[in-house]
């Protein structure tokens, strides 16, 4: 769903756009993107409706399915609850994602430079990545205890391997002419990095930050589910056990807004700072 | 040709190996280019035309021989900003406007003091864009980023232009006017220039010297002297004496090995 309604306002954003300049949201580019909202929502709507009339026709009982109108009526009831548990999992997926990424990156810089460094490393990184972070969550918790800590790390171990390699592939990719015509005039390593590596990885570690975003929530939610105090995971897992079914639907619910929430973040923020690579001008 | 001799290639050699297999590219070349001298390189695909340009630019180094350009080695020449490249993909940094592109040497060892005696506002004026100095390369056509890519290569005045078939990647029509274009800013600043190209028109049209290499190993078969009168006008390319050294350019391509793609 939040693919299809990205989808739209991207195709609304291509017109005849003159790319750096404009970050404007005139009639034009609005009109399609409402075209594109209009058969979400709809959608959307008639899903619900159907939902709502399958438990009610078929009378469900609310700990197999709750009906959607239930799910609201807990969810706009107690809407400080799950914003305050909602709040606590999304500070631990950004933290997680903010450690994960900036160690992928500060490594992907030295291994883009040094093929030891990188024959070095990636045992190292594959071995992390192919742990199942389910196997090591109760581990972490033994060692960093209760708090913030094994959450945010197991966000971080998510995050952590797409964003590395997609960086050591896009500190490689300078244009070869381009790096040929800094070599010409002496440009020192640390300038050919500035000027012309970082600006040519960012599409690549972009293109990694939307598939990691998710996973920082994911692996937030599921370290909260071995042991936490707070957070959507622990109201999941709490939930759960109680067969407390509006409650589990409205903490997923919850954490749906907070993915398509920083799905579009991330999807705003390369737009402006991508205007000028292929994928945002197709 | 005067006596001072501007680049000196002497008797070099460069060889690759790869996969086990070792390639000798270019034989016992020599060269010497005057000072305000245009000089073509033209011989078939694949003869060490871009290897030669980009040893004498100092982007690679030969296992046998010397080049000295203006009395240093290229090396040296580099860091005195005396080489400016333009090769044939525009390789402009596609996150940078027109003028951005063309400022991009001057963010390169700031610490030096050169400077060249245009501005890149001025360089952009050269060479025709100045209604585009604030547009992406995205926006551009083929023979603008090419143009973009000369004044970038322009900035510090270097005393030497060295340019890998500059006009190769644009179509046959804007390569046309592009030559022009290339024939009139360089007759108007008569910096050397070495050029690779595969086109004996170009050539003839631009150099007043147009050397021609053998296919591999690389070695250098003869030179023909252009004398045309300059400044040179469109239509000289109709000119009997034009089409004459086009002929003995293409008689020394033909006994130099086979030949690639030369396109007239």
């Amino acid at each position: 769903m939040a693919q299809r309604l990205l989808d739209g306002i991207a195709e609304a954003q291509t017109g005849p756009s003159k790319a750096a300049f404009s970050w404007r949201w005139t009639g034009e580019r609005l009109l399609p993107a409402l075209g594109y909202l209009v058969p979400t929502v709809i959608a959307l709507t008639l899903a619900g409706v159907a939902w709502e009339l399958w438990v009610r026709i078929g009378d469900k009982p609310v700990y197999i399915l709750p009906a959607p109108s239930v799910v609201f009526e807990r969810l706009s009831g107690d809407l400080s609850f799950f914003a305050r548990e909602g709040a606590t999992t999304l500070y631990e997926a950004l933290a997680g994602f903010a450690i994960g990424s900036t160690v992928a990156i500060l490594l992907g810089v030295a291994m883009a430079h040094s093929r030891f460094i990188e024959k070095s490393i990636f045992p190292l990184a594959i071995l992390v990545k192919v742990t199942p972070i389910v196997a090591i969550a109760p581990l972490l918790v033994i060692w960093f205890g209760f708090g913030a800590w094994p959450k945010v790390l197991i966000a971080a171990l998510l995050v952590f391997f797409p964003v590395m390699v997609n960086s050591v592939v896009g500190f490689r990719s300078v244009n070869p002419g381009a790096l040929d015509f800094a070599h010409s005039l002496r440009a020192s390593p640390l300038e050919i990095f500035w000027l012309l590596r970082l600006p040519s990885s960012l599409p690549y570690i972009f293109a990694a930050f939307r598939i990691v975003i998710p996973l920082a929530v994911i692996g937030a939610v599921i370290a909260e589910w071995f042991s936490a105090e707070a957070g959507l995971g622990s109201v999941i897992a709490v939930a759960h056990s109680d067969l407390d079914m509006p409650t589990l639907f409205s903490a997923v619910a919850t954490l749906a807004v907070i993915g398509i929430g920083l799905t579009m973040l991330t999807w705003v923020i390369e737009r402006r700072l991508l205007f000028w690579h292929e994928s945002t001008l197709a | 040709m005067t006596d001072f001799e501007h680049i000196t290639v002497s008797v070099l050699s460069k060889r690759f190996r790869s996969k086990g297999r070792d390639l000798l590219v270019l034989a016992d070349v020599s060269l010497g280019v005057a000072p305000g001298e245009f000089v073509s390189v033209i011989g078939p695909s694949g003869c060490g035309k871009t290897t030669l340009l980009r040893i004498i630019g100092g982007l690679l180094d030969p296992d046998a021989g010397e080049i000295m350009v203006r009395g240093a080695p290229p090396r040296d020449a580099q860091r005195r900003k005396d080489i400016g490249f333009v090769f044939q993909d525009p390789s402009l940094l596609p996150w940078r406007s027109v003028l951005d592109n063309v400022r991009f040497p001057l963010q390169v060892n700031r610490g030096s003091s050169a400077s060249g005696s245009r501005t890149p506002e001025e360089l952009v004026e050269t060479v025709g864009l100045t209604e585009f100095a604030r547009y992406f390369p995205h926006e551009l056509s083929g023979g603008m980023k090419q143009r973009v890519a000369l004044a970038r290569a322009l900035v510090f005045d270097p005393a030497l232009l060295l340019m890998d078939e500059p006009l190769g990647s644009l179509d046959e029509l804007t390569r046309q006017a592009m030559r022009y274009e290339l024939l009139k800013l360089w007759e108007a600043t008569r910096q050397t220039v070495v050029m690779v190209t595969h086109s004996i028109a170009e050539a003839v049209l631009l150099s007043d010297r147009v050397v021609v290499m053998t296919g591999l190993p690389g070695r250098i078969n003869g030179a023909v002297d252009i004398d045309l009168p300059r400044p040179r006008e469109a239509g000289i390319e109709r000119s009997e004496a034009f089409l004459d050294y086009g002929d003995r350019i293409q008689r020394l391509l033909a006994t130099g090995g086979p030949v690639g793609a030369t396109s007239a």
